[in-house]
């Protein structure tokens, strides 16, 4: 009964997720484009709770499907041009297409051939599994944890930095 | 019959598909979307590989979020270069950005 239910759901989240990847590549319009993105977020947030990992799907949803599509939707808000939106540009959509299936079939292939993709437990218990995650996150891999956050700094007052204008603008005023 | 292969393959299904639009796609921000996406099927092998190798393993949702931060690192300054790019330039889209050529 819970195999079969682990089976619908996830399923049913892959069909999400693939949905939104599909539609993202189909859509003419970028906000559309955006939504679609989001929608895939979500049913990767959904695969994760499948996989028993409810605290990285909790930090997709946070930081994916709210700080990262808010800050993609301020910038395609500050980059509204006067060209209109979808001019038909050259595009090799068959190099592309060929080589994304190219990549697709070697992956497919090395995956069916490999005998460790036969498994099909899930060893993980359920209540523990956020104390353990910290636990294990604050002791044994403290020193990336910190290096993880100067990172993230870093990239704060960079992007700070280049958003006020960058060297040329800081040299005029 | 959910194995471990059903996960591998959606998450090379979802990387094809963040490389066909990040080769595609002519808008930078939607091509810096595709590359979000390709890391989202990457942190999707990490978890599930996670949750199927080991008994206690919990290393790979680990990793997977340390994937999370450097993303969110990425996609913020890549952003912060679009905005400088299209003050100087007037326009989002790559066929444009032509200031390399000689």
């Amino acid at each position: 009964m819970d195999n079969i239910l682990e089976g619908i759901l996830f399923y049913l989240m892959a069909a999400i997720t693939l949905f939104g990847g599909i539609f993202f590549l189909r859509s003419n319009n970028i906000i559309h484009a955006i939504l679609y993105f989001l929608i895939s977020l979500l049913g990767i947030a959904g695969i994760f709770l499948i996989l028993k990992a409810p605290f990285v799907a909790l930090t997709q949803i946070l930081v994916y499907g709210g700080a990262i599509t808010v800050l993609i939707l301020f910038v395609v808000m500050l980059t509204i041009s006067d060209v209109p939106e979808m001019i038909i540009l050259k595009t090799n959509k068959l190099v592309a297409g060929l080589l994304s299936a190219l990549l697709f079939m070697l992956i497919t292939f090395i995956v069916g051939t490999s005998g460790f993709a036969q498994k099909r437990e899930i060893f993980l218990g359920r209540e523990t599994l956020t104390k353990n995650f910290g636990q294990v996150m604050f002791q044994d891999y403290l020193l990336a944890f910190e290096i993880a956050a100067i990172l993230l700094l870093a990239a704060l007052v960079a992007a700070i930095y280049l958003a006020i204008g960058g060297p040329d603008e800081k040299a005029e005023g | 019959m959910v194995t471990l292969q059903s996960y591998l393959i959606l998450a090379a299904m979802l990387f094809c598909i963040g490389l066909y639009g990040a080769l595609v796609k002519r808008n930078i921000i939607l091509i810096l979307i595709s590359i979000e996406l390709m890391l989202n099927a990457i942190n999707i092998n990490l978890v599930a590989f996670s949750a199927f190798v080991g008994p206690i393993s919990i290393k790979g949702q680990i990793f997977a979020v340390f994937v999370m931060v450097v993303a969110a690192c990425e996609i913020g300054i890549g952003l912060a270069l679009v905005l400088l790019l299209f003050r100087q330039v007037k326009t989002v889209f790559i066929d444009k950005y032509t200031d390399l050529k000689g």
